[in-house]
């Protein structure tokens, strides 16, 4: 249906009969040069020149059109069509993976989505994460039989930090629809303040019990030991009766018979000896609801060491204290490490990810002032390190210098920096010689070279723990009983709308250029 | 070509350039600017108020500048953000007040402690709401000590809402130095000295001094020389210190400083050593566990009941403290209420022993202390039902009294106050006599028996004294109900002697009648009664000060309705103790008084009969215990008994709140202004906590006790969720299964009082991502970017420009309009006096 935006102007066309009767005078006809003008005493003097009144030109049809055109093109022609521009804001909370009488409920969804798609005249429809506003998947409006696998294909659920998207990003120009299981508390919130017309909710299972986490941990008692917990939760309103099954590589660890009241967590400890290295893998039967949250895996147990190479002339109570830091495993200098211990100058012959240097003692000096952690050393400044003990190995840094190149002083005698941190680097100084004073042989200093380490590459090292999760808040199912908001009427402003008016203009334009170039215009081509 | 172009076809081109611009329709703001302005307002400690308070001045002119239609919202913000001011139109009265005002309004309360900016853009994106223009105006110092800005501006550019900056200057602080960091261990040893480093900073050299101060007190003062150029550290070391926490305070005093709040920081070292216990008994010489508990190497406070308010207030806190055989009226409420603050608040343990005076025979049901034991006073069992009568004088003697309270006033206090004691099923009446006697209560079961007693309290003192008459109808009633205990209480300040006693005295002896007799003032007359007492295996109280009459009578009432089981008794083990699981054999005790635990209680010892002997739960942040025999004449093998030292030294320890415990290790992670504890927790068998979960309790001083629930993460391994902890010190309590540790820390957002160096660089990297605009005070508050959606659609103006233009080069081409500038000429129409242009030899030019 054609529409007009101000129609007012169109009354602009009104001034056509104003080009019809400026086009009866003659003023514009072109001049020609002639010998004499003598020679012309026999043509008809104009009585007063650009006064005729002669039939008009019959150029006036073409000025006419172009102003028609541009009068038209001011009133804002569109062809309005029922359809509407819309927004889908899809849940994809990992709750949309629940299986409802064995179909995802994001499938149910949308099927829903489309059958309410398919019974209005719908314009351009953009389908947006909910949880991840930046995703968005824009279905063309020839291709709806493709529709439904292109957003299977799209459709992920969003586990981490989650946000919901701020009000203003759902813009009036649009209708805004909400698909929702109505798991998520937060939701709710949301739409009091969200414009959303219309909501698609999907989904009635209640029930899901969900492995939350498998957690393992070298045990304290026996050094090929580890100790686990595998926590368990029925979200469900029902009590709930699994088997839980862990293994370890192909051996059965656990395999346990568990009822649950309605929201109890279990956690259930277990014990893994020397031969259960390898893939550990937890699962529980039958399956529910939500057969993702099932099962848990942790690829590797115990985890692999870091790699440590030495290079240089590296004391033995430094060796000692790197042979003894349970998450590292020496290797060759030559080969790839995740950390290079280099004694001296030089460099390492392979890559490492991480450095760790210390300096030559060949030059140390006592240090005359008490040394202090900088409060960047964290845990380190637990330490204490006395000046007696300690010899200070060079090289000297003006603080201006290390400022300039973002290295941090961890630990400072007056202003000698004795342990410097180049953090962009992963690379740790050590200004001090660490084999020549009795202090090496107290606890503080393989605390100090493992506090080092840790700096350095992964800080979980010594706690050897590995861990596989299901964000609890995911398993939570069951839908809400929403007091949903008074929904908002589609934006008017949502309407497809197709804008005639630059078609007029581009004709009017080409018209006009015509009038400009035509041959025989004043001033132009003759 | 034909020469120059004439003025309708210069005209007819910019109308075709015209055109075509309409065709690209591009937009232009059209007028002042309506919209949305929100103000951001930093209002931390970092921020001076002087500073936004100026400012508001000059935003109030550029409020209201906005065009028609604006509006207009303040968010105050520090730790969080407060709305002061909602999203309304400029014109709106409550606005239109607050942009008079000279200075910020700040009526919603801010946490200035910290800056969390990020939180505060997220609030602001929340309030533009969709389809309008708006703008933010972002004023702060960019001292973040929470959250990440970069996330909330992101946000608002992909909201395609402006943001624009002002940051303060910062000359006031030019002259400033400052604590910027202070370093104490969280925990020391009692006997070893603690190292503290301070890190000085400040703007120019500067000289001054520097104070450690340890719980107040100054304990070293040294003088310090700043350079400008990089902080100074400095290393203390405090001589030993006393067991428990100690706050550490350090004040830097550098003469001329503009900013005092960042020249003083505080922190806490817990100093572990041997507890501290309180001891109260009514001993003459030291209890055996006292002896016993010295011997071990603790500190012992003994104190007599009365005395224990006194004791608390002065000592040092204790970190247990034990009631030896004490009746709860033997303290003041007052007393009893600074006991409950220790334990529950501050972490004490309670062990309370019983004995003769204690539980039911020292009226603890319904006390305060009860509140705090893992038992109840009163027997796990059915108990036989008792009959309890009172008989009162109601003579005019009895309306004598102290200050202004009479006796019989006492009396009734005494009656209502015993009957609150009696346990369920058991029958109350009440007699009142002078001359004559009075039912008042009918001997029978009342559910509510001391408010049906308080409701049956009819009577007024006047006439004499006939106690005899009153006795028999007393006994009368009691013999005629079915029950297995009878008792008669018996209130009077007189007696007369002719009456006949002995037939009384064989009515209670037969009817196996329990006489408590109270008898008020030194009335000497008292033998007859005294017989009569014997007779019926009762008590003859007498009653000096009348202030006592109640509580003598409850006590008495009490004691006789839940007496302690007497005889041997083996204590059996219902579950280990934590400390001592290895107990072949306990030794018996000759008495214990009869409680029944709580069911949250965990019971530990238990008699034949099922009465807990040994009981402990957690209460508030303390531990409480209850030995039902105590450890004094009921407890006499258990001196001699080989574990004795291993049982009440690891008693002790176990009920102590203790800030050190090997078994619990913690550390408090720092993540984007949020604290989260750690906590790595062992078994007593030497290998991972299996408790299912954790808990710790944290008080800041002021304020109310918060329980955190620890989640457990991995085998030994618990976690809090993140907590956002004020500035200030904090009580914590950590419990893990059986383990507890108790410790104190400081939190302080130190950030937010140092001046921070880096906010320029924090500004200019907002300013290169495209997030923000600088905004100085005159400029308007809404940029022209702000501005788009109320900007006009130029097509139709374009398009209408383009008629009237096309329209007239008609009429100049039709009606001959000359060109008006100088200089140009028409080759259609030429001027007179013009030559031809291209006529050679003298031709002309025609029109055809």
């Amino acid at each position: 249906m054609l529409e007009w935006a101000s129609p007012i102007w169109l009354s602009g066309i009104g001034l056509l009969p104003l080009v019809w009767w400026l086009h009866r005078f003659q003023g514009a006809e072109r001049s020609r040069t002639v010998s004499a003008l003598f020679l012309w005493r026999a043509a008809a003097a104009a009585q007063s020149p650009g006064t005729r009144r002669n039939p008009p030109d019959p150029l006036w049809r073409l000025r006419a059109a172009i102003l028609a055109l541009l009068f038209l093109g001011a009133a804002g022609p569109h062809w309005s069509t029922p359809a509407r521009n819309i927004t889908l804001w899809f849940d994809d909370s990992l709750s949309m993976w629940a299986l409802e009488n064995g179909e995802p409920r994001h499938r149910l969804a949308t099927r829903a989505l489309l059958d309410a798609l398919d019974q209005i005249p719908a314009g351009d429809v953009v389908m947006r994460s909910l949880l991840a506003p930046g995703r968005s998947l824009r279905l063309e409006t020839g291709a709806r039989e493709r529709w439904p696998q292109r957003i299977a294909a799209w459709l992920q659920p969003v586990t981490t930090q989650p946000r919901l998207p701020a009000p203003r990003l759902l813009q009036s120009s649009r209708e805004h629809w909400l698909v929702t299981d109505g798991a998520r508390a937060d939701v709710d919130a949301w739409l009091q303040h969200a414009p959303v017309s219309r909501i698609l909710p999907v989904g009635a299972s209640t029930e899901n019990v969900a492995l939350e986490r498998l957690a393992l941990r070298p045990s304290l008692q026996a050094v090929d030991r580890a100790r686990g917990v595998l926590v368990i939760t029925n979200h469900g309103r029902q009590p709930a009766q699994r088997e839980v099954l862990l293994r370890a590589g192909d051996r059965t660890v656990l395999h346990r018979e568990v009822s649950l009241a309605a929201r109890e967590t279990r956690n259930l400890d277990f014990v893994l000896d020397g031969r259960d290295a390898g893939a550990i893998y937890a699962h529980i039967t039958p399956p529910d609801a939500l057969p993702v949250d099932d099962e848990l895996r942790i690829a590797r147990y115990p985890p692999a060491a870091a790699t440590v190479a030495v290079y240089g002339d590296c004391g033995r109570h430094l060796r000692a204290a790197l042979a003894a830091h349970p998450g590292l495993q020496p290797v060759a200098a030559a080969e790839p490490s995740a950390l290079a211990v280099i004694c001296g100058a030089g460099g390492p012959a392979a890559p490492a990810r991480a450095v760790l240097r210390f300096s030559s003692p060949a030059d140390a000096q006592p240090v005359a002032v008490e040394p202090a952690w900088d409060p960047r050393a964290g845990m380190l400044q637990q330490l204490q390190l006395p000046s007696s003990a300690l010899r200070f190995a060079g090289p000297h840094a003006a603080p201006t210098a290390m400022k300039a190149r973002h290295e941090v002083p961890l630990l400072l005698a007056g202003e000698a920096p004795l342990i410097i941190e180049s953090p962009g680097e992963r690379r740790i100084d050590v200004r001090l010689d660490v084999e020549a004073s009795p202090w090496v042989r107290t606890a503080a200093y393989p605390a100090l070279i493992a506090g080092l380490v840790e700096r350095l590459i992964d800080p979980a090292l010594l706690d050897g723990i590995a861990t596989a999760v299901h964000p609890p808040g995911g398993s939570q199912i069951a839908p809400r009983a929403l007091p949903w908001p008074a929904l908002h009427p589609p934006a008017a402003a949502a309407v497809h709308r197709l804008d005639l008016a630059p078609y007029l203009i581009a004709l009017g334009c080409l018209l006009l250029l015509f009038d400009i170039l035509r041959r025989g215009a004043p001033g132009g081509s003759a | 070509m034909a020469g120059s172009p004439s003025l309708p076809r210069i005209v007819r081109a910019l109308v075709l350039l015209l055109a075509l611009l309409a065709l690209v329709d591009p937009r232009w703001p059209i007028g002042a600017p309506a919209g949305d302005v929100i103000v951001v307002l930093d209002e931390s400690q970092s921020m001076d108020p002087a500073f936004n308070d100026t400012l508001w001045t000059a935003l109030s002119d550029q409020v209201q500048k906005l065009a028609h239609g604006s509006r207009f919202a303040l968010l105050r913000f520090g730790a969080r953000p407060a709305l002061e001011l909602p999203l309304e139109p400029v014109a709106n009265p409550t606005v239109a007040a607050a942009l008079q005002s000279h200075v910020v309004p700040r009526h919603a309360t801010v946490d200035a402690t910290a800056t969390d900016i990020e939180a505060a853009l997220h609030a602001a994106l929340r309030l533009a709401g969709p389809g309008r223009a708006a703008g933010v105006l972002l004023v702060t110092d960019a001292q973040q000590t929470r959250g990440d800005a970069a996330t909330g501006l992101s946000a608002l550019a992909d909201a395609g809402i402006p943001v624009r900056t002002l940051r303060p200057t910062r000359d006031a602080t030019l002259a400033d130095a400052w604590i910027a960091h202070l370093h104490v261990p969280a925990i020391a040893r009692a006997g070893d000295a603690v190292p503290v480093t301070v890190t000085l900073d400040g703007r120019r050299n500067r000289q001054g001094e520097l104070q450690l101060r340890v719980d107040g007190a100054p304990r070293i003062t040294r003088p310090v020389s700043l350079s400008g150029d990089a902080p100074t550290t400095l290393r203390v070391t405090l001589p030993a210190l006393a067991s428990g926490p100690r706050h550490v305070t350090v004040v830097l005093d550098m003469p001329g400083d503009p900013v005092a709040d960042n020249n003083r920081a505080a922190a806490v070292v817990n100093v572990e050593g041997p507890g501290h216990i309180l001891y109260v008994h009514a001993d003459a010489a030291p209890p055996p566990a006292v002896r016993s508990l010295r011997a071990g190497g603790w500190t012992v406070t003994e104190t007599p009941a009365a005395l224990l308010m006194r004791a608390l207030a002065h000592a040092e806190a204790p970190s247990l403290i034990v009631l030896d055989d004490i009746a709860a009226d033997a303290m003041t409420d007052a007393a009893w209420a600074q006991l409950e603050t220790a334990v529950r608040l501050h972490g004490a343990g309670l062990w309370v022993l019983g004995g003769a005076h204690s539980f039911g025979a020292g009226a603890y049901r319904h006390s305060r202390l009860e509140g705090l034991l893992p038992v109840i006073a009163e027997a796990n069992r059915p108990t036989p039902r008792a009959a309890v009568l009172f008989v009162v004088d109601k003579s005019g003697s009895m309306d004598r009294g102290e200050d202004g309270i009479s006796r019989l006033a006492m009396a009734r206090q005494g009656v209502i106050g015993s009957a609150s004691a009696l346990l369920a099923g058991d029958l109350v009446g009440l007699l009142a006599f002078d001359a004559t006697t009075r039912e008042l209560l009918p001997l029978d079961r009342h559910p509510l028996p001391a408010q049906t007693l308080d409701r049956a309290w009819r009577v007024t003192a006047h006439g004499g004294t006939e106690l005899t008459p009153a006795l028999r109808a007393a006994i009368a009633r009691l013999q005629s109900v079915d029950v297995e205990r009878r008792m008669l209480v018996v209130v009077t300040d007189g007696f007369t002697k002719d009456e006949d006693i002995e037939s009384l005295a064989a009515q209670l002896r037969t009817r196996a009648i329990e006489l408590v007799a109270l008898v008020i003032g030194g009335n000497e007359e008292i033998q007859a009664l005294a017989r009569l007492v014997r007779a019926g295996d009762g008590t003859l109280l007498r009653v000096h000060e009348l202030a006592n009459l109640p509580r003598f009578m409850r006590r008495e009432v009490e004691r006789r309705r839940k007496p302690a089981q007497l005889g041997r008794h083996l204590p059996a083990q219902t579950k280990p103790l934590p400390f001592l699981s290895d107990v072949a054999a306990w030794p018996p005790l000759s008495g214990y008084t009869v409680t029944r635990p709580r069911p949250e209680a965990t019971v530990f010892l238990e008699s034949h009969l099922g009465d807990p002997l040994l009981a402990a739960h957690n209460v508030g942040t303390g531990r409480a215990a209850v030995l039902a025999g105590g450890l004094g004449g009921w407890a006499q093998s258990w001196w001699r008994w080989p574990e004795w030292g291993r049982f009440i030294g690891g008693m002790s320890a176990w009920l102590s709140a203790r800030s050190g415990n090997p078994r619990l290790h913690l550390r408090l992670e720092q993540a984007r202004g949020t604290q989260r504890l750690v906590v790595d927790a062992l078994s007593t068998h030497g290998d991972w906590s299996t408790a299912e979960r954790g808990q710790l309790r944290l008080q800041a001083v002021g304020d109310d006790l918060k329980d955190y629930p620890l989640t457990r993460v991995a085998p030994g391994r618990y976690a809090s969720d993140p907590l956002v902890l004020r500035d200030g010190a904090y009580r914590a309590l950590l419990r893990v299964g059986d383990e507890s540790r108790r410790f104190e820390f400081a939190h302080a957002s130190a950030d937010e009082r140092i001046p921070a160096a880096d906010t320029e660089q924090v500004i200019a990297a907002w300013r290169s991502a495209g997030w923000v605009q600088p905004w100085r005070p005159g400029e308007p508050l809404l940029t022209a970017q702000a501005a788009t959606a109320e900007t006009s659609n130029s097509r139709t103006l374009l398009l209408l420009l383009c008629s009237v233009l096309f329209l007239g080069s008609l009429v100049a081409e039709r009606m001959r309009v000359a060109w008006p500038l100088r200089g140009w000429r028409f080759k259609t129409w030429p001027p007179l006096r013009q030559a031809p242009r291209r006529g050679r030899s003298g031709v002309n030019d025609a029109r055809r």
